[in-house]
């Protein structure tokens, strides 16, 4: 199922909004991304998708 | 017999210097420290060239169309005309010290200690706003323009941490030289026109302190383009905002840590020359950004850069007493050759 295929934040061309789309319900940032990323990495996109809510709110 | 005294006292000296503020000067315009771009008044026309060639197999026969490209692109960059101007007037300066130092005659009101200590420092309050708008801030188009780009983590996408940084600038009637990074018109970017400009960002960012500084530091580092280090001619600066020179120090001398030099300072001096990994770092008032480039690929357009310096005073017309000031500029910041520049923030 397309829903289920992990889309890579890193990824050129993948936008934030994309990303936060494909995160299943429920699950938090860090989860998701937990074993797929490194943990810098986890970390930094985290912030980033603050900053993201931040500026869109 | 009791001495009996009514009104009001008042102190009887003073401390003879006038404190004054701090007019800081940080070389852009001094020392060039990027590239300065004279004689421009309105508006000027930014060329970049850039040529690939092709292998091809030898042939001795005619030379046939090949798949070679000489690219050229030309960019106009309009200069916005800005002032420093504002009207005086002397006579809030009776009652105070600076009475002493006007000439007799109710009419004279100028007072000479106050033009020597107070009114020439707006020339360098003027160079401090003129270094300050370069490195921060943006008009309040710019800051729309950098708020509808769309935000990702990977190269070529802003930064959301960016488009913070972006709207928390000062809104000023010009772009700051990051501003201008972020999002420009130049025909010369991959995709040529107004957009996201062709910068390299560095990728898992983390707050700036001094036990992380240098870890920072090595990814802006890592992200540098090869040819740039090796090119002599055309060495690359990172240009820091201005509290990263403390926290190097700090780093560099860390209270019980076994001593790990990263940042290399030419002496103990506090205006030491700093370098990290052989390349030079130079402190700017830049907010939360690090530009790591050629200082040439970085410009201010600007009619005369002495302008800055230029006052203009005369009295007020209709016998007011009272004088006016103003200095005239014209500027703009550009960026070139984006694809070299690394923009830690970006």
């Amino acid at each position: 199922m397309a829903q289920n295929k992990f889309l890579n934040p890193l990824t050129p061309g993948v936008s934030y909004k994309q990303f936060l789309g494909s995160i299943p319900q429920g699950k938090t940032i860090k989860t998701h991304l937990k074993g797929k990323l490194k943990d810098a990495q986890i970390e930094w996109i985290a912030e980033e998708v603050k900053n993201y809510k931040k500026n869109n709110n | 017999m009791a001495i009996v005294f009514s009104g009001t006292k008042l102190p009887q000296s003073e401390i003879a210097e006038i404190q004054k503020e701090i007019y800081a000067d940080w070389g852009t315009f001094r020392d060039s420290d990027i590239g300065i771009e004279e004689g421009h008044k309105s508006g000027a026309e930014v060329y970049e060239s850039k040529v690939s060639v092709n292998m091809a197999a030898y042939s001795s026969g005619a030379i046939s169309a090949g798949a070679d490209t000489l690219t050229v692109g030309r960019t106009p960059v309009t200069l916005t005309k800005v002032q420093f101007a504002d009207v005086i007037d002397n006579n809030v300066l009776l009652d105070t010290r600076f009475e002493k130092s006007m000439a007799a005659g109710a009419f004279n009101i100028v007072s000479t200690e106050f033009d020597n200590a107070v009114l020439q420092d707006i020339t360098p309050a003027i160079g401090t706003t003129m270094e300050d708008v370069t490195w921060d801030g943006a008009t309040t188009a710019q800051k729309a323009l950098i708020a509808g780009l769309t935000p990702g983590a990977a190269q070529g996408s802003i930064s959301a941490g960016a488009q913070t940084l972006a709207a928390a600038m000062p809104t000023n009637l010009v772009n700051s030289i990051p501003a201008t990074i972020l999002h420009n018109a130049s025909q010369s970017k991959d995709t040529p026109g107004a957009g996201l400009g062709d910068y390299k960002k560095v990728l898992t960012i983390a707050t700036i302190t001094s036990t992380t500084i240098a870890a920072e530091y090595a990814k802006l580092y890592a992200v540098v383009d090869p040819k740039l280090i090796a090119d002599q001619q055309n060495q690359p600066v990172i240009f820091a905002p201005l509290a990263h020179r403390q926290l190097m120090r700090i780093a560099n001398n860390s209270v019980g840590a076994a001593s790990n030099q990263n940042f290399l300072f030419e002496s103990e001096a506090n205006d030491a020359k700093c370098y990290y990994n052989g390349i030079e770092v130079k402190f700017k008032p830049l907010v939360g950004f690090m530009i790591a480039s050629p200082p040439k690929y970085l410009k201010v357009l600007m009619d005369l850069a002495s302008d800055m310096s230029v006052l203009e005073t005369g009295a007020m017309p209709a016998g007011a007493e009272q004088m006016w000031y103003k200095n005239v500029q014209a500027f703009a910041t550009w960026c070139t050759n984006q694809r070299y520049i690394v923009l830690y923030g970006g």
